[in-house]
């Protein structure tokens, strides 16, 4: 039988890379607080906070020792407090997979210690075991930063949460700043196409898609 | 006077313990809080803290997400939670807890495994909520960071500047204020010592509420108490650590069938001063591996190397084999023992299950790895991780010290047919002497103190809680008979601290406890 919230035992490690809880620094606002608390009875409306915060970003489902849909969970939760809310978030903002294009070996001449690449999260942590050495060979071999952290998940921008129409709980200007701590770039590439905009707004940096920068250099050849 | 004679014990003021007397089978102990909390005042408390607008969660969904602890085994509800966000607030929540006689546990990363973080009623104070990191300072090579910070978390903000902590436990959750509250082993304790001795200063709430910043030169008697002090004398609210360059990790695997010989050679690589990490890890007895590492060295000649040198000088003196010549002399071992193939088998499975996760190829580089922090902590999740975990302890001196793990070893035998001893050296300060004291670190030690754990791996099945009850007993009878030290001394089995460390030194200690809390609320029933 697949692992339910039942199944959590507190061990938190779902914190140590969810976004919401390292904005919030509350346990209620991590997929393991919201297990617990549905452990106790809570209710959907009793999280509404927590899950309307959560950028179903999936890393807590590849960190959890007990295999647990926590994304699922929390779009059940999701779903309970708004029957349309998850499609209209992804509809907003579709996950893009650009891994094909990552794997372009043009890559490897068009990016440098002076770039910041930024993996699209949802789809790379979907694929996480087959993907996670490609990105980071290609970090080392080009030296750029990347959106990893010390666990080599993706950090997400935020900005998928965005959307129009949608309820907003996660600062994003803290998520972004967070993501940009202690590193140096002078371009960011991004695989997607939603984070364009708003990068370029807050680091002031030229911000390209992959396809765009590949696209060019195809052109040139 | 014995220790473990309470009979003759004439220096303990205190009544016999009226609860439960015999909880503990044969272990008489003395309970300095006649009973547990009832929950008296605790209207008017919270009405205080309303009105010193301090935000208490009572509802049963917000206070269950605290009802046990790593160890799985004690459970507690809270009456309400209070999320840490600063030191003005923990004050002021102290001081309503002094005047109301509430008590309060304070939790960073609820690791602990016997029941110590748990709340029986009261207030639980949880200190994740002050994780931020305040300051990096890359020219006095120090962090300042909130207390509640996970040691996991500290090192990912360290490594944006290229910094990393000195030594840490192995796991990823473990906060930073925890951690120095009671010692913090790591691989590399044996050269820097635990990870308590590497608080430079911490800014501590009292149990009365007074915001106190100590260290070695101000504050020192608060310092002293405070580190290693189980969280009886303030809760640490921040800490400035020191930190050193990051540098990614070169490791070596020797393995031994014979557990002395792994003990013995241990200890040797540690005198040496030559390695950077030392520590020993077994499957049972069958299959011991002694782990030794060392810190890259880019700055130096290859031959002028540390792991250069050690490899001349003490590799030829070690008795373990490398992997190959290993798996041969296992094999011919078991080859001639049918009746043991099921354990080959599952030392095949589990070498299988374990050693890719301990050299995953994107944690690797050049054959270092990075990040050891992740690689050995999702490990230790992962492999020796359960719902409920059983890790009794012995911490000696160098010279007890194989005496101790072979009768710990016994006791395993005894009770699992599975379980892993995890073996590490401690390098000691003689100047911080008085931090030891009522601790972990047994008071003969002298340069080194080690520490054994003995973990059962139920691999799906399950014990009742007075077979494991009973384990633990078994492994801390050793130390009392041993005269030795335990890490894992409070809580459940407090009923040990007397009769392994003697009333006088638990005297003295109670006497402090008193003192700077008069209404015994902070992490009451932990220790005394």
């Amino acid at each position: 039988m697949a692992a339910t919230y039942s199944n959590c035992h507190g061990c938190s490690l779902c914190l140590l890379s969810c976004p919401m809880w390292l904005q919030k620094r509350d346990v209620t606002f991590s997929a393991q607080g919201m297990a617990r608390a549905l452990q106790n009875g809570a209710q959907p409306q009793d999280l509404a906070e927590p899950l309307l915060s959560c950028l179903l970003c999936g890393i807590c489902d590849l960190i959890c020792p007990e295999k647990i849909d926590l994304r699922g969970m929390i779009e059940n939760g999701l779903r309970r407090l708004d029957p349309d809310l998850v499609a209209r978030r992804a509809a907003a903002c579709p996950a893009e997979d650009r891994f094909d294009a990552s794997r372009d070996p043009v890559l490897l001449q068009l990016l440098g210690p002076d770039d910041f690449y930024v993996i699209e999260p949802r789809s790379f942590h979907a694929h996480h075991v087959e993907r996670v050495a490609h990105y980071e060979a290609l970090r080392r071999r080009t030296g750029c930063g990347m959106n990893l952290d010390l666990h080599r998940m993706a950090i997400p921008t935020g900005i998928e949460h965005l959307g129009e129409g949608q309820v907003q709980k996660l600062d994003v200007k803290q998520q972004i700043q967070w993501l940009l701590k202690g590193r140096t770039f002078a371009r960011i590439v991004v695989e997607s196409r939603c984070d364009q905009a708003l990068l370029a707004e807050i680091t002031g940096k030229p911000v390209v898609h992959i396809s765009e920068l590949i696209g060019s250099e195809n052109a040139h050849a | 006077m014995s220790a473990s004679d309470p009979s003759t014990s004439v220096v303990s003021t205190l009544p016999p313990c009226p609860v439960a007397p015999d909880a503990l089978i044969a272990i008489p102990r003395q309970q300095t809080n006649p009973a547990r909390w009832q929950g008296a005042q605790w209207p008017e408390f919270v009405a205080e803290l309303e009105r010193r607008q301090i935000q208490l969660r009572q509802q049963r969904f917000e206070t269950g997400v605290y009802v046990t602890d790593a160890g799985g085994l004690a459970h507690g509800l809270p009456g309400g939670v209070v999320v840490a966000r600063n030191a003005e607030q923990i004050a002021a929540l102290l001081q309503a807890a002094q005047q109301f006689e509430v008590p309060v546990t304070v939790r960073g990363g609820g690791l602990t495994t016997e029941g110590e973080s748990v709340a029986f009623g009261g207030v639980l104070l949880d200190m994740t909520g002050m994780s931020r990191v305040l300051n990096i300072d890359s020219e006095q090579m120090t962090v300042r960071t909130q207390a509640g910070i996970f040691w996991h978390l500290l090192a990912e903000e360290l490594r944006r500047e290229g910094m990393d902590y000195l030594s840490a436990p192995l796991n990823l959750t473990s906060s930073v204020g925890g951690t120095l509250g009671v010692g913090g082993i790591d691989v590399n304790s044996a050269k820097f010592g635990c990870s308590a001795d590497q608080a430079v200063s911490l800014q501590v709430v009292t149990p009365t509420g007074l915001i106190v910043e100590c260290s070695d030169e101000h504050n020192r008697e608060l310092f002293e108490r405070v580190i290693l002090g189980y969280g009886q004398f303030g809760v640490i609210t921040e800490a400035t650590l020191k930190i050193r360059p990051y540098t990614p990790l070169c490791m070596h695997y020797f393995y031994y069938g014979c557990l002395e010989e792994a003990l013995e050679d241990l200890m040797a690589v540690d005198r040496s001063e030559l390695c950077d990490y030392s520590g020993i890890l077994t499957m049972m007895d069958a299959a011991v591996t002694l782990l030794v590492a060392f810190d890259c060295q880019n700055d130096v000649p290859q031959e002028a190397s540390r792991q250069a040198r050690f490899m001349r000088e003490i590799r030829p003196k070690l008795r373990g084999f490398g992997e190959l010549r290993f798996a041969l002399q296992l094999a011919a071992r078991y080859a001639w023992r049918p009746w043991r193939w099921k354990q080959a088998m599952f030392l095949l499975k589990r070498k299988r299950e374990l050693f890719p996760d301990l050299q995953p190829g994107h944690h690797m580089e050049g054959g270092n790895m990075q990040d050891r922090t992740v690689v050995f902590s999702r490990a230790v999740w992962k492999h020796w991780g359960d719902r409920q975990m059983v890790i009794p302890d012995l911490a000696t001196n160098a010279e007890k010290f194989v005496e101790a793990v072979k009768r710990g070893n016994a006791v395993c035998k005894k009770y699992f047919p599975y379980y892993t001893l995890y073996c590490v050296g401690i390098r000691l300060r003689e100047d911080h002497r008085p931090h030891y004291e009522l601790s972990s670190i047994p008071p003969d030690a002298q340069g080194w103190a080690y520490g054994c754990e003995f973990e059962p791996m139920f691999e799906g099945v399950q014990y009742s809680r007075d077979q494991l009850q009973s384990f633990k007993n078994e492994i801390y009878d050793i130390g009392v008979d041993m005269k030795t030290s335990y890490y894992r001394f409070g809580g459940m089995m407090k009923g040990y601290i007397r009769r392994a460390l003697g009333d006088e030194v638990v005297e003295r200690h109670l006497k402090m406890k008193k003192k700077a809390d008069p209404s015994m609320i902070l992490n009451r029933d932990t220790i005394f």
